[in-house]
């Protein structure tokens, strides 16, 4: 921990001195003794401050570099030195960067913008054109198209997201609603009474309140009068209305077997298909202010 | 132009222990602070940083020169550093500087005590 501390102080002086002292500087944290070392780190910190402040005639490499070659006249082993020990200015450096940042600025710039440079070897384009690969339909059989492509509703229609939890909220529209589209085709319509007898959990032959989504809680005033409590539940809910034909709060079994022709009078606009807004309730439309 | 050696006295304590203990023989840094712990009687040991500051400044002013190392010196990441003959004259200056200062120390301490009065 101790050495890495010393290195990143290292790091922290001017490079010509961290390139011309800092290896000795790590030799000498290293050979020596541990009790000495943090005092050493101490006087790290102090000779960072030093050569920003007091040095500043030493962050040149040529002033130190030129004059540090070793005496090649006292040497006795063999030296390699470099003939060259330029570098480059930090305006250069700087010139360079600016240079840099506009190219690449430029670069993205004409992307950006399409190109606006001819691209004869382009091979496909969103736009037709006379020099690129022209499409010969000959070998292409001549025949009308004729494939009936069903696009699904649009998931930013606003009574689609009013649907998709009324949908599951209703145990009815649940059981009725078989591919999860948030409308009832004529299929489903037609397959009405089969899928409300799933509904039949008690198996009395009937649909209740309760099984259609009727939560009456033991505690609530309202269930010392569940009749009528029933009745309001099935009439707020234009399917279940519709189901109810007798309007006593339960789907008996000659309802659920005329359900079929009960739902057909919900559509309003006769498409066959009942959507949301012809099942959803009116309050609840207006509440989400689609009324 | 030849530099004029009173121009860099008197010198600084670091500096004057690195110039004396360059005066032996060429070291390396880590050399340098063992001496100048040994010739202080360990009462000033000098850090890397303060150490090759002070290497630094004493290059640029000619007082010392590295050198290439012993032959038998495994470690080649050591440079050795040694006294140029301008470095010599400096410190043979500031040793008479402080001889003077010495001596007359002496003296004045000589006169100062009560029964020499």
């Amino acid at each position: 921990m101790l050495r890495w501390l010393y290195i990143q102080l290292i790091w922290l002086h001017p490079a010509p001195f961290r390139w011309r002292f800092g290896d000795d500087m790590l030799d000498d944290f290293d050979r020596a003794p541990n009790r000495v070392k943090p005092r050493y780190l101490a006087d790290a910190v102090a000779s960072v401050a030093r050569q920003w402040l007091l040095r500043p005639e030493f962050r040149h490499p040529e002033t130190t570099a030129a004059r540090t070659q070793p005496s090649l006249e006292t040497a006795s082993a063999p030296l390699f030195q470099t003939i060259e020990t330029y570098k480059p200015r930090p305006a250069a450096l700087l010139h360079g960067g600016l240079l840099a940042t506009l190219s690449i600025f430029t670069a993205v710039l004409l992307i950006a913008k399409g190109g606006g440079v001819t691209r004869p070897f382009l091979i496909g384009a969103h736009y037709p054109r006379s020099g690129l690969l022209p499409v010969d339909r000959n070998s292409v059989p001549g025949s009308d198209l004729n494939t009936t492509v069903n696009l699904g509703s649009d998931p930013s229609d606003a009574w689609l997201k009013l649907a998709r939890p009324y949908f599951l909220s209703m145990p009815v529209l649940r059981a009725l609603d078989t591919d999860r589209d948030f409308k009832l085709s004529p299929l489903e319509i037609g397959n009405a009474p089969a899928a409300l007898r799933k509904l039949d959990t008690h198996y009395e032959g009937r649909v209740t309140a309760e099984e259609c989504g009727l939560p009456i809680s033991p505690n609530s005033v309202l269930a010392a009068r569940p009749a009528q409590l029933r009745r309001q539940f099935m009439n707020y809910h234009p399917v279940l209305a519709a189901l109810d034909a007798d309007y006593n709060g339960e789907i008996s079994s000659w309802e659920i077997d005329h359900a079929g022709a009960a739902l057909k009078k919900l559509d309003l606009n006769h498409d066959g298909y009942l959507t949301a807004g012809e099942l959803i309730p009116f309050e609840t439309a207006v509440r989400a202010g689609l009324r | 132009m030849k530099p004029d050696i009173d121009d860099y006295l008197p010198l600084a304590p670091a500096t004057l222990h690195i110039l004396l203990s360059l005066a032996v023989e060429p070291m390396h840094g880590y050399g340098i602070m063992q001496e100048v712990l040994r010739q202080s009687g360990g009462r000033y040991n000098l850090g890397p940083g303060t150490l090759y500051d002070n290497l630094q400044r004493l290059m640029k002013q000619r007082m010392v020169e590295e050198v290439a190392g012993p032959r038998q010196e495994g470690n080649s990441r050591r440079r050795y550093y040694r006294l140029s003959s301008l470095g010599r004259g400096v410190l043979s200056q500031e040793l008479a500087r402080l001889e003077d200062v010495v001596h007359e120390g002496r003296m004045r301490l000589r006169a100062l005590k009560p029964g020499r009065a």
